[in-house]
């Protein structure tokens, strides 16, 4: 989905997956025309999106999907979480039906996103420094594409995604509604927002992408939901101690050093010094990880586990020449890797920034859900496989999975 | 072409290693039988000072909220975590689940979300939004399994060489429905 001008060459990749029950309604169909002797065709094989649409399915979900990091991929989300297909645990990298797909219920829309992640191309455009100033991208793209799809916008949709998606919902969220109100005054102020924070520079080509103040966008979002997220970097990371000391994996001196930090970090960020901020941060989560999980390499080995070895197995799929072509990724398109750096390096003053005001002004328009995996504290080893891998994904620090 | 497991990857020889966790060796406790309902704030230590001091008009609805059990999951008959909704915010837990939720509890995740879609954003959506395994949610997914197959024999029908033809049934697998994934006209 190309994002704003054609020189910039700067484009979001969608994976799109249909529900089970539409595409039950499309079998019916192909089962009549088969009793008619219409023989397969290649446009049979791959019906346009245009062409799914009844009524009977107006009112099955679309969920948008955007994945952590910063800089993950979505198809993460696509090929291990909840897409139609998954690499089986432990197998030969092959792709198996996911019985539990959020596919059997809802329509699925893997974005990667930022621009620069996964098969996204940046093109000649700069990387964005904020989620908001990503989320004009987000928006400008998702308008591309339902302008386009007018009776997949008219179903409900949701924008959700997990950990660093914390970040990403709100801030995307809040301006595709401002932007979808009924109200002019309310949509041309949030479009001089765009055009002020667009990530282009010079003119904001993906603001300029957007519909004129005097129409709403193509689509209204019903819902937001965030997985594990980051939301109030801060708070959450003064969390860290307090839960490390209750398990017993770090003392009382360790304890009191990091709330120092931890206070430390929150008035740097009252005082808006994001980057500092950050780096007070990311020597809490080192220095605890440190005291709590010692220098042992086995520790690392723990985020291997293989319920989190997405990376590896989705990566040796989506590098397959196969792959590439089946999903038609841009030539443009660089390898797939499930994190990209650059990216993560361009919102390095955004990490500390806490979204969740914003996270108040999406939740007072539609409904937000907050989900968190929790992990059974009698398995203390298993506790802290999701920690750990939280802390190495990006350095974002996650720290909402224990329980007890 | 069987099941969905023939797409031709050659990222096969590169296998994950075996789960220093899970494996059986380690035998980690995995107990479920001492999963009482517990306080809402043990599933978002970290999260729950922020949630509480979020300032919108429903929080008075929400801080009076009282949390449900998700429904049993399928492999244990153990309730999948917990969801508190009001005031237009739902805080769900999902137990036994790190980071990658759907990845590790796909069942709950699954059940968790549709609750939340039935409920809090689509009041009046009844059809299938199955929260367990109902025979209609299965009579739907066989047949979005049929009509995969379908394209994926389509595409391999239509197509003239065998690497051709294993891509445009690799392209039905993956696309899943043929929708675009690239570059639309600006």
């Amino acid at each position: 989905m190309r994002v704003g001008s054609e020189e910039e060459n700067a484009k979001l990749f969608f994976l799109y997956q249909e529900a089970d029950s539409v595409l039950k309604l499309e079998s019916n169909a192909a089962a009549g025309s088969k009793r008619k002797k219409t023989a397969p065709t290649a446009a049979a094989a791959s019906p346009s999106l245009s062409t799914l649409s009844t009524s009977a399915n107006a009112s099955t979900p679309i969920i948008i999907w955007l994945q952590g990091g910063p800089g993950s991929s979505s198809l993460l989300g696509a090929f291990f979480e909840m897409g139609r297909y998954v690499i089986q645990d432990g197998g030969d990298g092959s792709l198996h039906r996911n019985p539990e797909s959020w596919t059997r219920d809802s329509a699925m829309l893997f974005v990667e996103y930022p621009l620069g992640v996964g098969f996204s191309l940046a093109g000649a455009r700069r990387l964005p420094a904020t989620s908001a100033a990503a989320a004009v991208d987000l928006v400008s793209g998702l308008q591309h594409f339902f302008e386009e799809r007018p009776q997949l916008a008219g179903r409900p949709l949701v924008l959700a995604g997990e950990s660093y998606a914390g970040k990403y919902v709100p801030e995307a969220a809040a301006l595709a509604l401002r932007l979808a109100s009924d109200d002019e005054a309310t949509r041309r102020g949030a479009r001089e927002q765009a055009e002020a924070r667009g990530g282009g520079g010079g003119g904001s080509p993906a603001a300029a992408a957007l519909p004129p103040a005097s129409s709403p966008l193509a689509f209204a979002l019903r819902g937001a939901a965030v997985g594990n997220g980051l939301v109030d970097p801060p708070s959450q990371a003064a969390r860290m101690g307090p839960y490390l000391f209750a398990r017993g994996l770090i003392n009382a001196t360790t304890l009191r050093r990091n709330e120092r930090r931890a206070a430390n970090l929150s008035s740097l960020a009252a005082k808006g010094l994001w980057a500092e901020a950050h780096s007070v941060r990311e020597a809490m989560v080192s220095s605890l990880t440190r005291s709590a999980l010692g220098a042992n390499g086995t520790l690392l080995d723990w985020r291997r586990s293989e319920g989190y070895d997405a990376g590896d197995r989705v990566r040796s799929l989506l590098r397959t020449p196969a792959a590439r072509a089946a999903l038609g990724v841009d030539p443009d398109a660089p390898t797939w890797q499930r994190r990209a750096k650059a990216v993560a390096a361009a919102l390095h003053d955004d990490k500390a920034v806490s979204s969740a005001p914003v996270v108040a002004e999406v939740v007072t328009q539609v409904p937000f859900l907050l989900y968190f995996g929790v992990e059974d504290a009698k398995a203390s080893l298993f506790s802290f496989s999701s920690f750990f891998f939280g802390v190495c994904d990006g350095g974002v620090f996650f720290f909402s999975n224990h329980r007890g | 072409m069987g099941a969905f497991s023939f797409f031709p990857t050659t990222g096969g020889e590169k296998t994950s290693r075996a789960s220093p966790l899970r494996g059986p060796h380690l035998s980690l406790p995995r107990s479920h039988d001492d999963q009482q309902p517990r306080a809402p704030q043990d599933g978002y230590f970290s999260s729950q000072p922020w949630i509480a001091a979020l300032d919108w008009p429903g929080a008075p609805d929400f801080k009076d909220a009282t949390p449900m059990a998700l429904p049993p999951r399928p492999s244990d008959g153990v309730s999948g975590g917990t969801l508190r909704s009001g005031g237009g915010l739902t805080v769900a837990t999902v137990a036994d689940a790190g980071h990658m939720v759907p990845a590790d509890q796909p069942a709950a995740a699954r059940a968790m979300i549709n609750l939340w879609l039935r409920d809090s954003v689509m009041p009046s959506y009844e059809a299938d939004l199955a929260l367990g395994d109902s025979p209609a949610a299965r009579r739907a997914a066989a047949a979005a399994d049929a009509e995969m197959e379908r394209r994926a024999e389509a595409a391999a029908e239509a197509t003239a060489t065998a690497e051709a033809a294993a891509n445009a049934a690799a392209a039905a697998v993956l696309a899943a429905d043929g929708a675009e994934t690239t570059e639309t006209p600006a």
